[in-house]
């Protein structure tokens, strides 16, 4: 990103007046929010929809752009409130509903916190992470896991939903494989998806190890 | 690693990868810092995103205000208006689950603080 592009509190308050003018200006805020909030915007849908295609992606994107030309348009900006946090959840909510999965997460949330519980425990996983709970750092451990997973290609990202998305349920190779064959249309082997699962798995690995939340009891593969 | 010791450590990491997506820990766009520091400096994508990014070519935006102006598919104005509604009202309740009793709420509650530590409360963990 060139210096010029870089967000900055006096590109927010340009946009959120802009987005209060007539037609042109309404434009003008449009185009700004594109130069200097796409990647933003992106990595917000990214992190929301992990398995949509790269294609998904761009159209997700345009129609949260859409959608903030409309909030324009209809004056339904409200000055007294933050764009950035507004923008992404415009992004965010476009995300799942290409997902269409977010009633399922809601309703999952108290097994899979079970989970996590359970399968911590007696685990080096587990004991890195009651160390990191206990400075109250979770979150940040967590965040680290999360953008390791939006920086992986795209079939291990889908691997890793599928997996993520069906916890606590147990998912095998072959499930995982058939999921993605019926999502996409395309053929998969269960080879392939054996090595996804595995490099999921050793790149989160490796980011923990590097952040300084595990050791490297592994030689860096998990 | 044993077979049983990397079964329980596989399981192990998924499950904690999974509460990384799946738990709403802090909605941190929905906090102005967290989201100002994405928008400041945007974490990277991957190679295959980050190609189809530079396919969208010098003229998206332009392109875009067209279809804006030249609709070919109209999302009525009462739907679309309820979603900024719920928009706002997101960035002001947190992650506060609408259909959850009671009781369900306040043991999910319980179970997030033992995971996240005593200091997690909603919207709150990443103010200091």
């Amino acid at each position: 990103m060139e210096a010029s592009d870089k967000y900055s509190a006096d590109i927010d308050e340009e946009i959120r007046i802009l987005l209060l003018g007539n037609e042109n200006e309404q434009n003008q805020a449009v185009y700004l929010i594109d130069k200097h909030l796409r990647k933003a915007i992106l990595y917000e849908i990214r992190k929301s929809a992990l398995s949509i295609s790269p294609d998904d992606l761009l159209d997700v994107y345009q129609e949260v752009m859409l959608n903030m030309c409309q909030v324009a348009r209809e004056k339904r900006f409200d000055p007294d409130k933050s764009l950035l946090p507004f923008i992404f959840t415009i992004a965010r909510r476009r995300a799942y509903d290409r997902l269409r999965k977010n009633t399922a997460r809601k309703e999952n949330e108290e097994k899979l916190l079970n989970e996590i519980s359970q399968s911590l425990q007696g685990t080096e996983v587990g004991e890195a992470w009651k160390v990191v709970a206990q400075k109250n750092d979770g979150p940040r451990m967590l965040k680290v896991i999360q953008q390791a997973i939006v920086s992986m290609p795209f079939r291990q990202r889908q691997v890793a939903e599928i997996i993520y998305e069906r916890l606590p349920e147990k998912v095998g190779v072959q499930e995982i494989r058939n999921e993605i064959q019926e999502k996409t249309g395309e053929p998969v082997t269960a080879a392939s998806v054996k090595r996804a699962v595995q490099e999921v798995r050793t790149k989160i690995y490796q980011q923990l190890v590097i952040a300084g939340y595990m050791e490297d009891k592994w030689n860096g593969k998990f | 690693m044993e077979n049983f010791e990397k079964e329980s450590e596989n399981r192990a990491l998924d499950a904690l990868s999974a509460a990384a997506f799946r738990l709403p820990l802090t909605d941190e766009t929905t906090n102005e810092d967290e989201a100002e520091k994405i928008a400041v400096n945007p974490p990277e994508l991957s190679p295959e995103d980050e190609k189809a990014i530079s396919s969208l070519g010098p003229n998206f935006v332009k392109e875009l205000l067209e279809r804006a102006t030249h609709p070919s598919e109209k999302r009525t104005e009462s739907n679309f208006g309820k979603e900024i509604k719920e928009a706002y009202a997101a960035m002001n309740r947190g992650n506060i689950d609408e259909n959850l009793s009671e009781k369900t709420r306040q043991e999910i509650e319980r179970k997030r603080r033992e995971l996240l530590g005593n200091e997690y409360e909603q919207g709150k963990l990443n103010e200091s």
